[in-house]
């Protein structure tokens, strides 16, 4: 029954009442307030290149996600990202193959989360401090393997793919890459028993080991996604610039949690949709498009960006309260009259 | 600028735990953290002076933040299973 991610079990417009139809409205509010500020807003190329902006978020939020309902955090996937960009540098110079390097290094990059997850799993240590420790570690070894040098010299063959659409459309192949990622993570989470069992782990470990729930492997597992996409979103990064670097997405955990958030997910676990992370990814994208768009210089997006994660966190919680009261007013003559003091 | 920030946001972390204090919360002093940023700043410098390249000085933050982490909870785990053991002792 934990797996419930949300009370829909009720019928009519409450039914509606949740934040992910706010998260919707609030990204037509940003489509329409963009198209107004700018007509070219929303442009088939203007959106080609949002969407380009988006990509390696847009990928990396889909595994946190189940890592954050399960109750737990992953902060190196961004230094996953850059190892995995410095090792296409790396291997490239040493003569490899682009087909046999991009395998490899999703493959370090899942090595990298089973790293994680065993440290959080096996020892028992907390996952926020460990992964703070990768944080440093993964970037580490990323300058360890490749320096401070930039490898560029990728042939357009490949790069093409990171800064075209696909032909016909106004898709970045990212998107397309990620719109197929999101069904999939989507399917898992919420149409499985894996799924559920990773909502049973975020509403109560205890309860849910059990309950014959193998806690340890699924989160062995969850970690392991995060780390092998990870090491996805650092070819699509590898990509998009032309340039292997040892810091390319520094300080991007921190979007993507802010992403994370904002769509929903309760950082205590056990609450969420992939929906709603979605939205919310391009809702964060949009209003930074929007503002860009509007020639607003980079310390005011640096502020507003800061404003929006807070407000990620905030506004969330906030709506449920506020949705909560709403529902104990509309609740049948029946119910225990509640007070409206305690919100 | 992001690199030297994201550098800086992890250091004093890992200081502060590799002196000793938990990150629960609970345990640790003011002196084991001095000490915890003494040890790293010792180990960037005597890199330098050994010529190794200063990318390994945010890997081994990372690694000794890690292992300080660990430790703490091996001993930790090993410092109830002797109390418990004592209790059952004391008790019978």
């Amino acid at each position: 029954m934990a797996a419930e991610p949300a009370p829909t079990g009720r019928l009519g417009p409450q039914r509606l009442l949740r934040w992910e139809s706010a998260l919707v409205l609030l990204l037509v509010a940003v489509a329409v307030g963009g198209s107004m500020a700018e007509p070219g807003f929303l442009s088939g190329s203007n959106l080609f290149y949002l969407g380009l902006d988006v990509g390696e978020i847009a990928l990396m939020a889909l595994p946190l996600t189940l890592v954050i309902v399960a109750g737990e955090i992953d902060l190196s996937i961004a230094s996953i990202l850059g190892l995995s960009s410095a090792l296409i540098g790396y291997l490239w110079n040493a003569g490899w193959a682009l087909e046999v390097i991009f395998p490899t290094v999703m493959l370090v990059g899942a090595l990298a989360g089973v790293c994680n997850g065993l440290l959080v799993t096996r020892l028992g240590l907390p996952s926020l401090a460990v992964t703070i420790g990768t944080l440093a570690l993964y970037r580490g070894l990323a300058f360890v393997v490749l320096g401070d040098q930039a490898v560029a010299d990728f042939p357009a063959k490949y790069t093409r793919y990171g800064i075209t659409p696909i032909p016909g459309t106004h898709v970045p192949y990212p998107i397309a890459l990620f719109a197929v990622l999101a069904v999939v993570f989507a399917v898992l989470l919420h149409a499985t028993p894996f799924g559920r069992a990773v909502f049973a782990i975020g509403a109560n470990q205890e309860t849910a080991l059990f309950s014959g729930i193998r806690v340890k492997r699924i989160k062995l597992i969850l970690y392991m996604l995060s780390g092998a996409v990870s090491g996805l979103a650092g070819i699509v990064d590898t990509l998009r610039f032309a340039s292997a670097r040892a810091d390319n997405g520094t300080g991007l955990e921190l979007a993507v949690v802010a992403a994370v958030l904002l769509g929903g997910v309760s950082i205590f676990g056990g609450r969420g949709t992939l929906g709603g992370v979605v939205a919310a990814v391009f809702l964060l994208g949009g209003v930074r498009n929007a503002l860009i768009l509007n020639d607003v210089s980079n310390d005011t997006l640096n502020v507003v960006t800061g404003l929006l994660l807070i407000g990620s966190v905030v506004a969330p919680s906030a709506f449920r309260a506020a949705a909560r009261a709403v529902r104990r007013r509309r609740a049948p003559p029946g119910a225990p009259a509640k007070p409206a003091g305690s919100t | 600028m992001g690199n030297r920030t994201a550098h800086a946001g992890c250091q004093p972390i890992a200081a502060v735990v590799v002196g000793g204090v938990a990150i629960f919360g609970g345990s640790g002093s003011v002196v084991g953290a001095a000490l915890g940023a003494l040890l790293l700043s010792t180990i960037g410098s005597a890199l330098v002076v050994l010529r190794v390249p200063s990318f390994w000085l945010q890997a081994i933050a990372g690694a000794l933040l890690i292992g300080a982490i660990a430790l703490d909870r091996l001993i930790g785990l090993r410092l109830a299973s002797a109390l418990r053991q004592r209790s059952i002792r004391d008790g019978g």
